[in-house]
């Protein structure tokens, strides 16, 4: 089913909007919320929590990219749920990913203010357009959607390094 | 920069490259422009001399003389670090030479609780894997629970559209099960289409339990205290350290009646301790009795029993044998295992 049907259903209160988006997108969803969660009752629950996120936003929201819409909130509540747990059921490999990007971006550049923050989110999307697919692929999968794979250590090293470079050249960095 | 900004500065990127990096698509790489447009003539030259050696040495003969089936096998073992290492954990099984459909089980291997196999399916078209990434279903000995099978890496190398055929990746647990019992596991694409069953044999785990003579004293960067190591369940593809510290009710315990100020302090703290356990663990070191070394990966998750923590910690490889373990070096002490 084409993404703006689903959201038709939504916007008519069908249940079966739920329905659709599961077998479309439940896949993304699950795969968002388990790089980030290591449980997977907690990756459930994160799912059904996501449903009823979209649920209770569309209507009135009425987003241009569905996948990107429902991965976000994923996203942050797969975040919150993280950010709560103890450590028996943290995931050392999500801290990994924070850190690495982290360590491109010295604390030369902490960001102090909200719109310092905006600032540094805009040139990061501006470095974006600048990459070929397969780097920006890599890049997304690995500090978005937090995913693993070793197959792609060396590429990601480089592209770091360019953002690392891009920020400097952008006197974003000191 | 903390992590709390990282998060929030990646987390605001367009909804485009979000949407675009849900589902890799290899039709993207052969257009990309700049690709072809920045490379030198230099460049081009060292890629066509590169290509024809490859192809002078026979490199590429799995790729292109090679069933899928075992090409795959190949792929596996190199992706896993496996190259040239011999793990009793690790099983490769006899595949057909020619590209087949169906269910065809390619490796397994056993860590003590889970049992991981790596088998191709086929038929799988481009639209069932335009619905999702992972539209492999499987299910145990007949029964009615189907969960999702794990596509063995991106489509572009888990797929292969010449034999429609897709590489996965299913665990499930063994508790209760011994070595030799046999497991049918039922595949199907997107819930739909049934593409057969293969019967897999749980294998040995293999694993070794070292206890240290002495526990080895390390120091909590949290609260100071000591930490005894007091010995590592080697497992055939994971390390299962055993630590001894009177913090772990802190940092493992229920506290959800803290307040927010002590839950903020305790989460960072939690995030101290968890950092450091992986310096430590990145810091250590297996030698075989060969030569050869192994290293590790930061943890996975830890089980908590009353002052016992127990790291779940993978190797730089998918699997090892355990039984030519000779040596462990930690904080730059060699430690000599029988």
């Amino acid at each position: 089913m084409e993404d703006r049907q689903i959201i038709n259903l939504f916007y008519e209160r069908s249940e079966q909007a739920i329905e659709e988006l599961d077998r479309k997108y439940g896949a993304a969803v699950r795969k968002t919320a388990a790089n980030i969660l290591r449980r997977t009752q907690d990756v459930e629950e994160c799912t059904n929590d996501t449903w009823l996120g979209v649920w209770n936003t569309i209507p009135p929201q009425n987003p241009n990219s569905l996948i990107s819409y429902v991965c976000r909130i994923a996203r942050n509540l797969a975040s919150v749920k993280y950010r709560s747990s103890t450590a028996r059921k943290r995931n050392g490999q999500y801290d990994l990913v924070l850190d690495e990007l982290a360590e491109c971006i010295p604390s030369t550049a902490d960001v102090e203010s909200e719109l310092e923050a905006k600032e540094l989110s805009a040139e990061v999307n501006r470095f974006l357009d600048t990459l070929g697919y397969e780097d920006r692929f890599c890049f997304v999968r690995r500090y978005w959607y937090a995913g693993n794979s070793r197959r792609i250590s060396v590429r990601l090293f480089r592209t770091r390094e360019r953002l690392y470079r891009y920020l400097k050249e952008e006197g974003l960095l000191e | 920069m903390t992590r709390e900004q990282v998060w929030d500065i990646i987390g605001d990127i367009d909804d485009r490259f979000i949407a675009e990096a849900a589902q890799y698509d290899p039709k993207q790489c052969s257009r990309s422009p700049e690709r072809i447009g920045v490379m030198s003539k230099k460049r081009i030259i060292t890629f066509a001399l590169a290509a024809a050696l490859i192809l002078a040495l026979g490199v590429t003969a799995y790729a292109i003389g090679m069933g899928i089936h075992r090409q795959r096998q190949a792929e596996m073992r190199e992706n896993f670090g496996m190259g040239g290492s011999d793990a009793p954990a690790y099983q490769e099984y006899t595949v057909p030479e020619e590209n087949t459909s169906g269910v065809t089980l390619l490796s397994t291997i056993n860590n003590g609780g889970n049992q991981r196999i790596i088998v191709n399916v086929s038929p799988i078209t481009r639209d069932d894997l335009a619905l999702t990434q992972h539209p492999v279903m499987f299910s145990l000995d007949g029964g009615q629970t189907w969960e999702q099978a794990m596509t063995a890496g991106d489509e572009n190398s888990a797929y292969d559209a010449e034999s429609q055929t897709l590489t996965v990746s299913v665990m499930f647990s063994t508790e209760g099960k011994q070595p030799g019992e046999e497991i049918t596991v039922l595949f199907n694409v997107n819930g739909s289409l049934n593409l057969g069953s293969i019967t897999v044999k749980v294998t040995d785990p293999d694993t070794r339990l070292v206890r240290f003579p002495e526990p080895i004293t390390l120091t909590n960067p949290v609260t100071e205290k000591p930490v005894s190591l007091i010995g590592v369940e080697l497992r055939g593809n994971q390390a299962i350290w055993m630590l001894e510290t009177e913090d772990a009710a802190y940092f493992y315990g229920d506290h959800s009646s803290d307040s927010e100020t002590d839950a903020k302090l305790r989460q960072d703290n939690i995030v101290t301790w968890i950092n450091w356990l992986d310096e430590q663990f990145r810091a250590m070191k297996l030698t075989f009795a060969d030569g050869s070394s192994c290293s590790f990966n930061g943890h996975d998750f830890s089980d908590v029993d009353g002052n016992l923590v127990r790291p779940h910690v993978d190797y730089d490889r998918l699997a090892i044998d355990v039984s030519q373990v000779v040596s462990i070096e930690i904080n730059g002490q060699t430690y000599t295992i029988r």
